[in-house]
């Protein structure tokens, strides 16, 4: 077990940020916290970094207890956070490096850590750049190269991809597989759940404080009643055809919006055949019909009632 | 690591632009401009004789009035007169004023008065002459109503004879009030480092930035990181203290009495206590940045302002007024250690302020220890 968190409880005042969460995770695996903002994940990191009191609760992270002297455990923690943690007035080469020397005593093994963690991240064209000069992407690359540079054992990135584009984002998600293959156990939060699914072998979800879910997406996709969901353009459906759709076999839901009848099903094998013979008996025309799998968006909604991204 | 780390901070320190231009180019500049400033007010080179005109009007003859002998006695320095007189009428006398040929006209008839064109330093010189010797000359007349015989018993050489109250050691020091300013710039200079040690103490706080949480996810001791971040702010900041006393005293010919390893210690004293009071800023007021930069760039200025470095008299003022306030202002400190070392001849007040700014900086720096070493923060 590399971390365990149990019954942990933070409060802000009256605000309850951590409510009784527990979670574990494995060696070797990418944990995903999954929640919407305030939902307690960067507070739950804070405190298994022992950067934050807590109120209940016991961390442990290797085995042993999580605290600020453990410098034993700190030695094998990489943090890269949401905001860009480097010094203004340091160059690409100089923060790698600096960060580095806060781990290594050696210097000469700082400096080919500080090398390896530059070619990780593709800066090798920026090092003797200032942080000023480097674009968003570019930035959050310098952010993990000073997070991992010393190659921790784990990994927590909080919300690293925020406000980063598209083509840098995929980068930072195939670095963090790529430390992962390299041995690092990950743990991951955001709100994107695409970003989750992407990379995440395990995924807790977190809402309020408290793990709402957990276990593979495959696993938590399982929990849910929706089976997929299934999107049909059609511009003449009445409402009592759409009454009589509603009252088919494993039909879960039917919303029809902007010429689109989306229909959430149970899970069974002959959904999208049975919609569409009963369309075509009834003349109802329709144009494209594509269907889709349950998201996480799905798995949240149903266990929570609202979106993820509300 | 330890040095590693120590280059790093001395790096950021020296490319930080702002902090650079507060504590290395703006005293400098400062300086300059006392410099400037004071060279022209207060420099007797400079005064040059003025050619005035006396208008006598005989009708009110007085056989004690010595004016006319007076002016034409006084001197800026040996040899050099003070006036160049012309006797004049009194149309004569308007006539060469409105020429610009002469600064002023008096005219002695039943007071003493004096004509000028325009205000400037020439003619307050020749007014404020002329209202010295009225005093003196009414001074003179009522001695003699009492006792005529007076002006044989050598009353003119009395009244003539400036005594001086204090003794001057044998020091060599000439008192020199603009020193007040220069000294007061270079203590305000080693306040300075206040916004140094507020920096210091934001980087390593796990709640104040984003870098203190990254550094406190670290296995580095604070206290060990807090050592060397302020050695390399002292250094930096030491740097610029030694640049400035070198720039007064080779390019601005400043004199400090010649005590200069003494000086420069109470300036690194000084410094040290800059640092660790803006350490104990950042640490005990739990503010944003922004209060807390202006909390520590007012009480520099206030010191300053209290060691009269913007009013001279203030000083004064304050000795007599609050004489707790210069034991307690580091400025103060600093700038009357620099006095100490200038006019005095033995080191005793030098130690007793240096000492009091040392046992200052020693507890302020416990003080931010304390509250640095706070394990886990309630909020981040």
């Amino acid at each position: 077990m590399i971390v365990k968190v149990d019954g942990l409880v933070k409060r802000y005042g009256k605000l309850v940020a951590l409510d009784y969460l527990n979670f574990e995770v494995e060696e070797g695996e990418i944990f995903g916290l999954l929640g919407p903002n305030g939902s307690g994940k960067t507070t739950a990191i804070n405190c298994i970094l022992a950067l934050l009191k807590y109120d209940k609760g016991s961390i442990e992270v290797f085995g042993k207890p999580m605290g600020p002297d453990e410098f034993d455990i700190k030695r094998n923690i990489g943090l890269i956070m949401q905001n860009v943690a480097v010094f203004d007035e340091l160059t690409v080469y100089e923060n790698i490096q600096y960060f580095c020397s806060l781990y290594i005593n050696d210097k000469k093994k700082v400096n080919e850590l500080t090398e390896e963690a530059i070619k990780f991240v593709a800066l090798e064209d920026y090092a003797k750049f200032y942080p000023k000069k480097l674009s968003g992407g570019l930035l959050r690359r310098l952010n993990i190269a000073c997070g991992v540079v010393h190659k921790p054992k784990l990994i927590i990135l909080d919300e690293p991809t925020v406000a980063v584009d598209p083509q840098s984002r995929n980068k930072i998600l195939e670095g963090i597989k790529q430390l992962n293959e390299q041995g690092a156990t990950i743990i991951y939060t955001s709100h994107y759940m695409e970003e989750i699914e992407q990379i995440c072998s395990k995924i807790a979800i977190i809402d309020k404080g408290r793990v709402v879910a957990s276990g593979t997406k495959e696993e938590l996709k399982g929990m849910i009643s929706i089976g997929e969901k299934i999107t049909i353009e059609t511009f003449q459906i009445t409402e009592d055809q759409i009454m009589m759709l509603r009252q088919m076999q494993n039909v879960l839901s039917i919303t029809y919006e902007n010429n689109q009848l989306e229909i959430k099903s149970g899970k069974g094998k002959n959904n999208l055949l049975q919609v569409l013979h009963y369309m075509e008996s009834n003349n109802i025309s329709f144009g494209k019909v594509f269907t889709q799998l349950p998201t996480l968006n799905d798995v949240f909604l149903e266990i929570t009632g609202k979106e993820l991204r509300d | 690591m330890v040095f590693q780390l120590y280059k790093s901070r001395l790096k950021c320190l020296f490319r930080n632009r702002v902090n650079i231009f507060w504590s290395y180019a703006f005293p400098i500049l400062l300086a300059s401009l006392f410099y400037f400033a004071f060279t022209d007010m207060f420099s007797s080179n400079n005064l040059e004789t003025i050619s005035i005109a006396y208008v006598e009007d005989v009708g009110y003859k007085n056989d004690m009035d010595y004016l006319k002998d007076v002016l034409e006695e006084a001197e800026i320095s040996q040899g050099l007169p003070l006036f160049n007189v012309r006797y004049l009428n009194v149309e004569e006398a308007s006539k060469a004023l409105g020429e610009d040929e002469i600064t002023a006209y008096i005219v002695n008839g039943e007071g003493v008065r004096v004509y000028v064109k325009k205000n400037g330093i020439s003619e307050t010189i020749v007014k404020s002459f002329l209202d010295s010797y009225k005093r003196s000359a009414y001074t003179i007349q009522a001695i003699l109503m009492k006792n005529p015989d007076a002006l044989s018993q050598g009353l003119l050489d009395d009244i003539m004879e400036y005594k001086s109250f204090t003794s001057e050691l044998d020091k060599g020091a000439k008192p020199d009030i603009t020193l007040t300013y220069f000294y007061a710039l270079l203590a305000m200079t080693c306040m300075m480092a206040v916004n140094w040690g507020l920096d210091e103490v934001i980087n390593i706080q796990g709640n104040r930035s984003s870098r203190g949480a990254r550094i406190n996810v670290s296995p580095i001791h604070k206290m060990k990181l807090l050592i060397i971040n302020m050695l390399a702010a002292f250094t930096a900041h030491a740097a610029g203290i030694c640049l400035l006393i070198i720039y007064m005293l080779k390019v601005l010919k400043i004199s400090f009495g010649g005590q200069l390893p003494q000086m420069v210690l109470a300036c690194l004293i000084g410094e040290m206590f800059g640092l660790f009071f803006g350490a104990a800023v950042g640490v005990w007021v739990n503010k944003s940045t922004g209060v807390q930069d202006a909390i520590t760039t007012s009480f520099t200025l206030i010191s300053a302002f209290l060691s009269g470095m913007m009013i001279v008299e203030i000083k004064g003022l304050i000795v007599k007024k609050v004489p707790i306030v210069p034991y307690i202002n580091p400025v103060s400190l600093i700038s009357d250690s620099f006095y100490s070392l200038y006019y005095y001849d033995d080191l005793d007040r030098f130690y007793v302020n240096t000492s009091i700014l040392l046992f200052m900086s020693v507890a302020l720096g416990v003080i931010s220890y304390l509250g640095l070493r706070r394990k886990t923060y309630a909020s981040i």
